[in-house]
């Protein structure tokens, strides 16, 4: 019974660590090479971590291993986008993407979180007339809804709150100032 | 009579709010998939009124990358934020690490607080992964310094900070909050709740925990070591230090 929780705890500890030593990878291109850094979560760079190279197709096109500094660099012979993982081991592990427009100097952004624009797009749906009515009515109600709750809140703070009574209070103040100022003020 | 002259004049300006400088970025956290061209908006106002105020060209603007620090003067240009003057840029970020935009304005006259005020503003912006320095101090005369990471915050985490002036610890510091209310949903059920404010305690850390996702701005208030002249005679600067911090929705970006 011992043996199973310490075999637990050490699993819960191993889980932990995996989480908290995330590895970050950063990779660049420089003409015909591609610079590679890499580190933990913290800063401690990864010695000695497995690099591969992968491109589109799914091919590993290049392995290596990060020096000391967490750093590796390779020459390419072809310009396409690779993704590039370096592996510590135990689950510690990231990756960098390397896009097309990376390689063509485009300074493209990166867009795979766009979708693709569907062919087919136009509905060839037909809408009846007091569909066409409810699209309407819903669509105005609720463009109409935010300047209704502005006129509910204007009717509502038609009672003064105490910044209003302040402030109206201090203009008044204001006022018989600048009236005695010239009334008096002058005089002194 | 002048005395009361100058009662009635101090009563006549009692709707003051409170004013923060402000520099937000279009993205505090860039991934790698991200759009990697950040926008900033640089402005001054009351932003849970969205009350603009126009801000002059700052002295100086600047990012902290890595630590090392980078003019960005050149790169500003003329916008408008709450219709009122604003400045704003966009900044490519190449590499991974944290980013520390720093503006300092030029002092600005309130007349109704018989002062100059100068907030000395900044945000964090992480990019790639990078996860260190968080917590960099760029030196300024005021600054906050956070003791939680100001990014990566989910809205009802407790953050904290400790007010430093000349790089000494401020000890119970005033520190007023206020939510940027960029869509004007939010509604205070009284003026009391506009602008929060927490002391700090004796080392000068502060705690607030932000009840709503969204842009939060924190201000630590002092008075400046020195006087500015206005119409020959001399004012109080107060000193402002900001710090805006996003909060987010549980499971979203």
């Amino acid at each position: 019974m011992l043996k199973y929780l310490y075999i637990s705890v050490i699993i819960l500890i191993c889980t932990q660590i995996s989480y908290a030593h995330k590895i970050t990878v950063f990779a660049w291109v420089e003409g015909n090479s591609i610079h590679i850094e890499s580190k933990f979560n913290g800063g401690r760079k990864v010695n000695k971590g497995d690099v591969s190279a992968i491109n589109k197709a799914g091919d590993i096109i290049h392995k290596g291993k990060t020096n000391s500094k967490g750093e590796y660099t390779f020459t390419i012979k072809e310009k396409s986008p690779l993704k590039i993982w370096v592996d510590a081991g135990n689950g510690h592990k990231g990756y960098w993407d390397i896009t097309q427009g990376e390689f063509d100097g485009s300074d493209i952004e990166p867009s795979h979180n766009i979708e693709p624009v569907q062919k087919n797009m136009t509905s060839e749906k037909k809408y009846e007339s007091n569909e066409i009515r409810e699209i309407v009515d819903s669509v105005v109600s609720s463009r109409l809804k935010p300047i209704q709750r502005e006129l509910a809140l204007l009717r509502k703070s038609k009672e003064p709150g105490f910044q209003d009574i302040a402030g109206g209070v201090g203009y008044i103040f204001g006022l018989m100032g600048i009236f005695l100022y010239f009334k008096y003020g002058r005089k002194e | 009579m002048k005395k009361i002259i100058i009662i009635c004049l101090v009563f006549s300006f009692t709707q003051a709010y409170a004013h923060f400088g402000m520099v937000i970025p279009s993205d505090s956290m860039v991934m790698q998939h991200d759009k990697r061209t950040i926008s900033l908006n640089l402005s001054f106002s009351h932003p849970f009124e969205m009350i603009g105020m126009d801000l002059l060209k700052p002295a100086k603007f600047s990012v902290f990358e890595n630590g090392k620090r980078k003019n960005l003067m050149s790169s500003l240009k003329k916008t408008s934020v709450m219709k009122h003057s604003a400045y704003k840029l966009n900044y490519k970020v190449k590499r991974p690490g944290v980013y520390t935009f720093l503006m300092e304005p030029k002092p600005y006259w309130e007349p109704s607080e018989d002062c100059f005020i100068k907030h000395i503003t900044k945000t964090v912006v992480t990019a790639f992964g990078d996860d260190e320095g968080w917590d960099f101090e760029t030196g300024a005369i005021t600054e906050i310094v956070p003791l939680s990471k100001p990014y990566g915050l989910y809205a009802g985490n407790l953050f904290q900070g400790i007010v430093k002036f000349k790089g000494k610890v401020v000890p119970f510091a005033e520190v007023e909050i206020e939510y940027y209310n960029k869509d004007k949903k939010a509604k205070s059920p009284t003026d009391y709740m506009i602008t929060q404010t927490v002391k700090a305690d004796k080392n000068g850390v502060f705690s607030y925990t932000a009840p709503k996702s969204g842009w939060w701005g924190f201000s630590a208030l002092s008075t400046a070591p020195y006087k500015m002249k206005y119409k020959g005679k001399a004012k109080d600067v107060e000193l402002g230090a900001v710090l805006w911090v996003k909060f987010h929705k549980w499971g979203s970006k």
